[in-house]
């Protein structure tokens, strides 16, 4: 049933009843009239009732006329070439490229007739056979007359309250304001230090379970050190904590590590897993966003800044809309605002308005779920069946979205190549004045870029483009290469990323408007126009109205982050405890809505909240108070007793050992063999690539897959190409790309035992570490293997544990020499590959190269690829005596145990 | 009632007996593993361990279980079906003239012969391949929603290509609802794919955890990290060592709850080194085999090494093994480029189904062959096809549907499916019911909603089952 629908709706818009599914709140009545209701709007402009003749005439002359002549390339069932469908009235009214093919009650200015009369020898449609005089004539009378099309009409009662949503609103935990608890009284009394202590032992004592003893301070400087900066405590650092007896010593840790740069380096990278951060639009098309990275440093600056929390949203929604008191401020502001322009996007999209909606989809879903823990997109295409977000509220919000332009600098294009997807006017620009080029330089270069994509369109395909040259290369070749040279040409002279610094980002649309609910969530299916606003399930006292001269982006921010807001409150503080607990309060930390977890700790919640939004939202101030709780500083040790009552410790009667992140892990690889880079790098790997297509096996994309294998930084600091993860990060749970993601999983498997056996990098700072133990004269195996434990793992070895270690490298280094005196592969060794590698070389067309091909050939149509795996770049250092062999496999013995990747 | 991954995913492994008994009395828990289908594997590679836990292990499943495993031929670009499989005798018939909707009708210049005691008409481009048509299930109906290749192939792997959400590949669905068979094998490998059109997100897990994502090999069997880097004997100390550290650590009563686990993914990872490579090793084929295939170096033999990995990665119990022969678009050059095309996938294609039904496999395997779309019974320029999305086939082959069948016709010139219609979620709907599961009841909450491959749609072709 489905299935014949999809037809009927690919042809004349609107749903059919039966295709909504029936679970569906029947609020949207069907009225079959032929008719368009008054209610509904289409394209955003009046449209009259067309009559019964009008409608007569156009299934008898335009309908059959269009379905012969044209649907074979402008459908959604086809390719819709130039970006135009004609099965859809509101697709021909929004056109294509070239933009509106019917304009109703204008001829004149409907590009439809244009094309049919042959007037423009570029625009002959339908190409090779143009339509009688009679079917021309039948068309002008239909766009005079209106363009009449029939409708299966809808009227959408938008305004229908929903008991449902009455009483969830009114009782589900998370959108009701902070309720003020006392901290209860605990026994004993003596333990808690902080309110937040007496919330947790209250509930301890309710359950019946004991507190886990306080943890030692070796494993206090470990935990705090990583989690709040994402890297071991150095040897010194260690020391000097374990040598201060003072009382206030380990508040003066916190204070040290919170004022570390180091601290925004891991706390930031906590906020880019919420933002889904990536350097790439990944989906169908994986186009470089080689600007991406600055939006990285503004959130790791954010944190290290500890920039009140409402203003760091409000910078993120609306930082384009707010005023600065310096350059300085403004340029972050704008470079804040990346945020909402770094989803994955399908840049393949054929039509327009899809792109559009389907982005503005991508930024309300990151929006709501970031800030607000709501589903807020699940009410694109029907009201939300679990919270109360009805489809009016989605679009309210989708107008806000919908008045602002996405500034990712690309575009979208069907089965475009080469730089067809890039557009440098869609960046925020941030200073340096960009000169504009001379007029006459570009003119000509505009003259020249026309001639050469003209020269291109017409021979692109055709026989003789396709025939082969005296080079034994099509024809066309030399065309394509010419447009993409003119492309690049002009490019020179306006892309302002050349002249200036760039930045992803939004900015307000040249139209500001409402938009219409689309039916379904179908971007062309347009209903009545909803004004925008905020969502009706959080009240904020006083919430600013929206301008009609502005997206209203400024305005959302300010409800986002009003104090009102006790949800966005209650949802920061419960992913900051997510972070030092090892679980939100409320698990599913991003999702409060109904489907979502309860809190644990309901009243301890909303003390923070309050508590967090009192103490002027400060991130760093909330992770003070946390970590000097008592109940942060308990040991993990488990107990039977409490096992029996609560295994999986949601009382937090212990401190309950976590893995390490997958940034962490590498770090502290790198810090123990005193690798570690700590000053940032300048921009990323992805910042050098050309905006075309990134195929997983090219050539740039191993570029950067090395980068990122040979960095001695940071991790945060790694590429982040969608589908195209560092191996160090992919293979420990990082986090998806595309997602908000704000728990990350904690999976094993066995490719990260391979990675830690036999990954390069793995390997390399083995053999590094041993080296710097090594190095050491005058100390003696026990000290060095001492010394390898202290830098790994933070602490001492035990006799048993250096004994077991000596006997180890006693046998390595036996077995080694007996073997043939070196480590047979030092570091990775080189596969050969190139030669046997690739698929069947079918379907190379014209204008085709493969893909591992030099960085400057020509760019290949990518719907015609031919792909094989470049070969794997040979790395090794060198034999290196077996001694040296022995104690690198020792090291990395230590990398790889478990006690080396988990915090405890 | 805990869902299925709150019982499988090891973020939160302390799970009360309670619950998990919840969870299993679903049919669909860890509880439900022992005796169910899918855990023998008739030439197993390694016998399965009694007492296999964890999200991998063997799980129940919803319906009996038709095909335990499946080997995917994706002919990727869109291999023209008017030109291999789908007869048209008015095709042929009218050739040159314009096709209801637009268009030059243009008939196919290959010859078709009828194959089989069905009599099923077959190209001259697959020779071999026709002599197994009566093994066949021709699905003759499909569709699906973009004309274009980077969102089709999305879809046909993930089920959607809206790209605000991407989603689990199928494989990775297949390994969630029923575990692997081969504790010491990945139990889902993409051979070859696409570097683009999705990439990784093809045989990626999404929101699903890490465990059930698709491992990438390459056509001469590299796979990145299984290679030791020292001598076997001297790594084998390195790992003992390692794991009395770890052994240490189990004992203290701060011991991460994953640390088990950690300690046999070190033993897998030891035993994939050799056997992985061993299995993926084709010098172990005898001669005859490896003729039989095509098997040969370079370029040309690619399709013939990855359908030999696939009969022995699938033998040994991988549950999904995709392979993958790109090059099909042919928007020009039809002609030329089919008859290449197809040389390099006919042979092998056609030993792989004599091979697996030689060893009594092909009974519990489902061969699938087929592509993103189809193309159009229209010219495009001198030599070529547009897209078609309105109607194209696949085949199915063994587990559990009906041999010499044909679900699905599409109009008189090939253009539009008109009976027996299968949008791509149904194909996912029908492909896990074959495997046991279904695609109403596999679900995954991610973000406050229950998702399924097949999303809200999707209807089981029963009429094909065997």
């Amino acid at each position: 049933m489905r299935v014949n629908m999809s037809r009927q709706m690919s042809f004349a818009f609107p749903l059919i009843a039966a295709a909504l599914p029936s679970i569906f709140k029947r609020r949207i009545a069907i009225a079959c009239a032929i008719a368009v209701a008054a209610s509904v709007a289409l394209g955003g402009a009046a449209h009259a009732e067309p009559t019964a003749e009008q409608l007569a005439f156009f299934e008898q002359k335009i309908r059959p006329l269009l379905v012969e002549n044209c649907f074979t390339c402008h459908s959604a069932d086809t390719n819709s070439q130039g970006g135009l469908r004609v099965d859809d009235r509101n697709g021909l009214i929004a056109g294509g490229n070239r933009g509106a093919a019917v304009v109703p009650g204008k001829p004149d200015e409907s590009l439809l007739l244009q094309a049919v009369s042959y007037a423009d020898k570029r625009l002959k449609m339908p190409p090779g056979k143009q339509l009688d005089p009679e079917q021309i004539a039948d068309l002008t009378r239909w766009i005079s007359d209106g363009a009449a099309w029939p409708q299966v009409s809808l009227e959408v009662d938008l305004d229908e309250p929903n008991a449902d949503y009455d009483r969830l609103r009114r009782e589900h935990w998370a959108w009701q304001p902070l309720q003020q608890a006392e901290p209860p009284s605990a026994q004993p009394e003596s333990w808690a230090v902080d309110a937040v202590d007496q919330f947790i032992l209250a509930k301890l004592n309710a359950e019946n379970l004991q507190p886990a003893a306080d943890a030692d301070r070796l494993t206090l400087i470990r935990r705090v050190t990583f989690d709040l900066t994402g890297l071991p405590p150095t040897l010194e650092e260690i020391d000097d904590f374990l040598a201060d007896q003072s009382p206030n010593a380990y508040e003066r840790v916190v204070d040290r590590l919170l004022a570390s740069p180091t601290y925004g380096e891991r706390w930031g990278r906590h906020w880019l897993d919420v933002a889904r951060y990536g350097e790439s639009t990944g989906s169908s098309r994986n186009i470089p966003l080689p600007h991406a990275w600055r939006y990285r440093d503004y959130v790791i600056d954010s944190f290290n800044a500890d920039k009140p929390y409402d203003q760091f949203i409000r910078e993120q929604i609306a930082g384009d809309l707010l005023p600065a008191e310096s350059e300085a401020q403004r340029r972050e502001q704008l470079i804040a605002t990346g945020f909402l322009a770094l989803g994955v996007k399908d840049v393949n999209q054929r039509f327009k308005v899809r792109f559009i909606m389907d982005n503005v989809d991508e930024q309300i879903d990151t929006v709501s779920r970031s800030v607000l823990a709501l589903t807020a997109s699940c009410a694109r295409c029907h009201d939300h069946k679990f919270d109360p977000i009805p489809a009016r509220d989605y679009y309210a919000l989708a107008g806000i979205f919908r008045s602002s332009d996405l500034c990712a600098g690309v575009r979208s294009k069907m089965g475009g190549g080469g730089l067809d997807y890039y557009d440098p006017q869609a960046l925020v620009r941030l200073g340096g004045e960009v000169k504009a080029a001379p007029p006459e330089k570009l003119a000509k270069a505009k003259k020249k870029l026309d001639k050469a994509q003209q020269e291109w369109n017409a021979i692109r395909g055709t026989p003789e483009g396709l025939a082969k040259g005296p080079d034994g290369r099509p024809k066309q070749r030399r065309f394509r290469v010419a447009f993409d040279q003119a492309q690049q040409e002009y490019l020179e002279l306006t892309d302002p990323t050349l002249q200036g610094d760039a930045a992803v980002g939004v900015r307000d649309a040249k139209e500001i408007a409402d938009t219409e609910y689309r039916i379904r969530g179908e971007a062309e299916a347009l209903g009545p126009i909803v004004p925008r606003g905020y969502l009706g399930l959080v009240t904020v006292p006083n919430a600013p109205p929206i301008p009609a001269d502005q997206s209203g982006r400024l305005e959302l921010a300010q409800w986002l982050t009003s104090p009102d807001n006790s949800l966005a409150s209650r949802v920061i503080v419960n992913r900051v405890w997510r972070h030092l607990f090892g679980r939100g309060i409320v698990s599913s930390v991003d999702n409060f809505g109904t489907t979502g977890d309860v809190p644990s700790h309901p009243e301890l919640l909303d003390h923070l909240a309050a508590r967090f939004v009192a103490e002027g939202r400060s991130i760093k101030q909330l992770i003070r108070t946390l970590v000097l709780t008592r109940t942060y500083q308990l040991d993990s040790s488990a107990s039977p007793a409490n096992l029996a009552i609560d295994p999986s410790n949601r009382q937090l009667w212990r401190h309950a050992p976590r893995r390490l992140d997958a940034e962490e892990l590498r770090d502290a690889m790198l810090a123990a063999a005193g690798e570690l880079q700590q000053n940032r790098p300048e921009g990323s790997p992805v910042t050098k690539l050309k905006v075309v297509e990134l195929q997983n096996n090219s050539r740039p994309a191993r570029n950067v897959e090395e980068a990122a294998s040979e960095s001695p930084h940071r991790s945060v600091y790694l590429p982040l190409v969608r589908t195209l993860t560092p191996t160090s990060l992919q293979v420990f749970d990082f986090a998806e790309q595309g997602m908000v993601s704000g728990n990350r999983d904690v999976t094993t498997v066995a490719t990260q035992a391979l990675y830690l056996l036999n990954d390069p990098f793995v390997r390399r700072h083995s053999l590094n570490l041993s080296k710097r133990v090594l190095s050491e004269e005058s100390a003696d195996e026990a000290t060095q293997v001492n010394h390898v434990y202290r830098l790994v793992l933070g602490r001492e070895a035990t006799a048993a544990e250096t004994a077991r270690a000596i006997e180890f490298l006693a046998l390595y280094e036996t077995a080694l020499k007996a073997n043939d005196g070196v480590e047979r592969h030092l570091v990775a060794a080189a596969t050969p590959l190139a030669a046997n590698t690739s698929a069947a070389s079918g379907g190379s067309q014209a204008g085709t190269t493969p893909s591992n091909a030099k960085d400057n050939e020509e760019l290949p149509d990518p719907d015609q690829m031919v792909y094989a795996d470049a070969p794997v770049k040979e790395e090794s250092l060198g034999p290196i005596d077996p001694r040296t062999a022995a104690w690198m496999s020792f090291c990395q013995a230590l990398f790889g145990s478990v006690e080396c990747r988990y915090v405890k | 009632m805990p869902s299925i991954q709150q019982l499988a995913t090891a973020g939160h492994a302390a799970i009360s007996r309670r619950q998990l008994l919840r969870g299993a009395s679903a049919g669909f828990g860890y509880l439900a593993l022992a005796g169910m289908l899918g855990r023998q594997s008739p030439a197993a590679f390694g016998a399965i361990p009694q007492e296999v836990k964890g999200p991998l292990a063997p799980k129940g499943s919803h319906f009996p279980v038709r095909a335990k495993r499946i080997i995917f031929l994706f002919m990727q670009g869109s291999i023209s079906q008017m030109d291999t499989w789908e007869y048209k005798p008015e095709l042929q018939r009218n050739d040159g003239k314009v096709a209801p909707g637009g268009g030059k009708l243009t008939a196919s210049k290959f010859k078709f012969s009828q194959h089989g005691q069905t009599g099923t008409w077959v190209s001259d481009l697959f020779p071999h391949t026709a002599q197994h048509v009566d093994k066949f299930c021709f699905l003759r109906g499909l569709h699906t929603d973009t004309p274009a290749h980077p969102q089709a192939v999305i879809q046909l792997h993930t089920g959607t290509a809206l790209a605000s959400l991407t989603r689990p590949s199928m494989g990775a669905w297949m390994m969630y609802g029923l575990g692997t068979e081969n504790q010491d094998l990945p139990g889902y490998i993409s051979i070859n794919p696409p570097p683009s059109f999705g990439g990784a997100n093809n045989y990626g897990s999404a929101f699903l955890p890490a465990y059930y994502q698709g491992m990438k090999i390459n056509d001469v069997g590299f796979v990145p990290n299984l290679q030791a880097k020292s001598d076997l004997g001297l790594q084998r100390r390195q790992i003992d060592l390692l794991q009395s550290m770890n052994r240490d650590l189990a004992a203290s009563p701060s011991a991460p709850d994953h640390l088990n686990g950690v300690i046999e993914s070190y033993e897998l990872a030891f035993r994939m080194q050799s056997k992985v490579p061993e299995l993926l090793d084709l010098s172990r084929e005898p001669e005859h085999v490896r003729d039989a295939y095509g098997v040969k170096d370079g370029p040309a033999g690619s399709f013939a090494r990855q359908c030999l990995m696939a009969r022995r990665l699938s033998e040994a119990g991988v549950r999904f093994v995709e392979i993958c022969h790109p090059g099909w678009d042919q928007h020009n050059n039809l002609h030329k480029d089919l008859i290449k095309n197809s040389a390099a996938t006919d042979q092998p294609t056609a030993a792989l189904l004599a091979d697996l039904d030689q060893r009594g496999l092909l009974d519990e395997t489902l061969v699938l062959f087929g592509s993103e779309f189809g193309r159009l019974p229209t010219s495009q320029g001198v030599d070529g096809r547009d897209h078609n999305i309105t109607g194209y086939p696949m085949w199915l082959a063994g587990g559990g549907v009906k041999a010499g069948y044909t679900h699905g016709a599409t109009d008189e010139f090939g253009r539009h499916a008109v009976e027996g219609r299968m949008h791509t979620m149904d194909l996912h709907a029908t492909l896990l019911a074959l495997m046991g599961l279904d695609h109403e009841r596999l679900t995954y909450n991610y973000a406050g909603r229950d998702f399924r491959l097949t999303d809200v749609g999707g209807r089981v072709a029963q009429e094909i089952f065997s």
